[in-house]
């Protein structure tokens, strides 16, 4: 059985803020704690696993398909920047959706966001096209996000049998992402 | 033979929607007499929206009933792009064996979109064995068009769409 991992990774603009010791900002500490599982997952641990990645900001479009290079993990890590105004998760479900199409195994997406949800495709209309596709969302938000923002995210898991976390800490970010990989992978 | 359906849908306040669930439901009940048949969906408003990959007939039938709780979308509708959206799904889980590839497209064609409806459908045309199908919940049909494309939208009614789809499918 082959797990396949896409990390879902906002670069709106707040992300480039700092949060408690979350430095020198919050997509930093995300793009360490990404690789830390990835090294885990891929080179440590060999485990059966495919990573992709996709990012989504105001819009949303696909960085890697999953692959087991981690050479290319590292490669779309690098390639991570700020992007722009605007937060569109449910384009970036899509968008994480359609690559793993063609893909054999169990399928997850990870979202790690500090939300502030405000344009595209409704988070969790997009849930329905993940869970149609037998694909689970797992997403960890960052820090004190907005009600209306969470009720989208219980949504969303709710509708693919997924899971939420929030986050407040680097330690917490990264023994969170720890602890998904390691019940995806069993 | 295998046959794989697209249904682009407009999901907007332009829409008849109860008329869009009965052509669901009935493309349902067509589909279901060939097992090889597999169904997909792309819903839209201002921007397309992939709800189901072509796939088994249960988890269409499934989604119906999702469907019908998804709230309205965005105006202005923009059909071109869904209809790119569902050529892009066919040819994306496009299987090696050889099928018939039918888009149903059912549109208000209340304004003109901004991407042509004409370049959209020149890209069907342009992949091999899909035939694509308009049809209309309005009461006539778009005056922005060509004739040529206008003529060949259906306008849908109730009691037609058995008619049409016997035909088609």
């Amino acid at each position: 059985m082959v797990y396949n991992i896409v990390f879902l990774i906002d670069t709106s603009l707040s992300m480039r803020k700092s949060y408690n010791d979350l430095t020198p900002n919050k997509l930093s500490a995300v793009r360490d704690a990404v690789d830390y599982v990835a090294i885990k997952m891929l080179k440590e641990k060999n485990m059966p696993v495919k990573l992709g990645m996709t990012v989504f900001f105001g819009k949303a479009y696909p960085l890697l398909c999953p692959t087991r290079d981690y050479a290319l993990v590292l490669d779309a890590l690098s390639r991570l920047r700020i992007m722009g105004e605007g937060s569109a998760p449910g384009d970036g479900v899509i968008v994480s959706v359609k690559i793993l199409r063609r893909v054999h195994g169990s399928k997850y997406v990870i979202m790690i966001t500090d939300g502030g949800f405000n344009m595209g495709i409704p988070l969790d209309v997009a849930a329905i096209y993940a869970k149609n596709s037998s694909v689970r969302l797992v997403i960890v938000s960052i820090g004190k996000i907005k009600d209306s923002d969470a009720f989208l995210i219980e949504e969303a898991v709710k509708t693919t049998n997924g899971i939420s976390y929030s986050v407040d800490t680097k330690a917490e970010l990264f023994s969170k992402l720890r602890k998904i990989v390691e019940d995806i992978t069993g | 033979m295998m046959i794989d359906i697209v249904l682009v849908l407009e999901w907007t306040r332009s829409s008849d929607l109860e008329l869009i669930l009965e052509f669901m439901n009935a493309v349902y009940t067509y589909a279901s007499k060939n097992k090889l048949a597999r169904i997909g969906i792309v819903l839209f408003g201002k921007e397309p929206i992939p709800l189901l990959d072509l796939g088994e007939l249960d988890m269409f039938s499934d989604t119906i009933n999702v469907v019908r709780n998804i709230p309205l979308f965005q105006h202005p509708a923009e059909p071109s792009l869904a209809i790119i959206e569902a050529v892009d799904m066919l040819e994306d889980l496009r299987e090696p064996i050889s099928s018939r590839r039918i888009m149903f497209v059912i549109a208000s064609f209340s304004s003109r979109p901004k991407i042509p409806l004409e370049d959209a459908l020149l890209y069907t045309r342009s992949i091999d064995d899909l035939k694509c199908y308009l049809f209309t919940t309005s009461n006539r049909r778009p005056r922005w068009l060509s004739d040529d494309i206008s003529k060949e939208i259906v306008i849908l009614r109730k009691g037609t769409i058995s008619k049409y789809l016997r035909k088609i499918i």
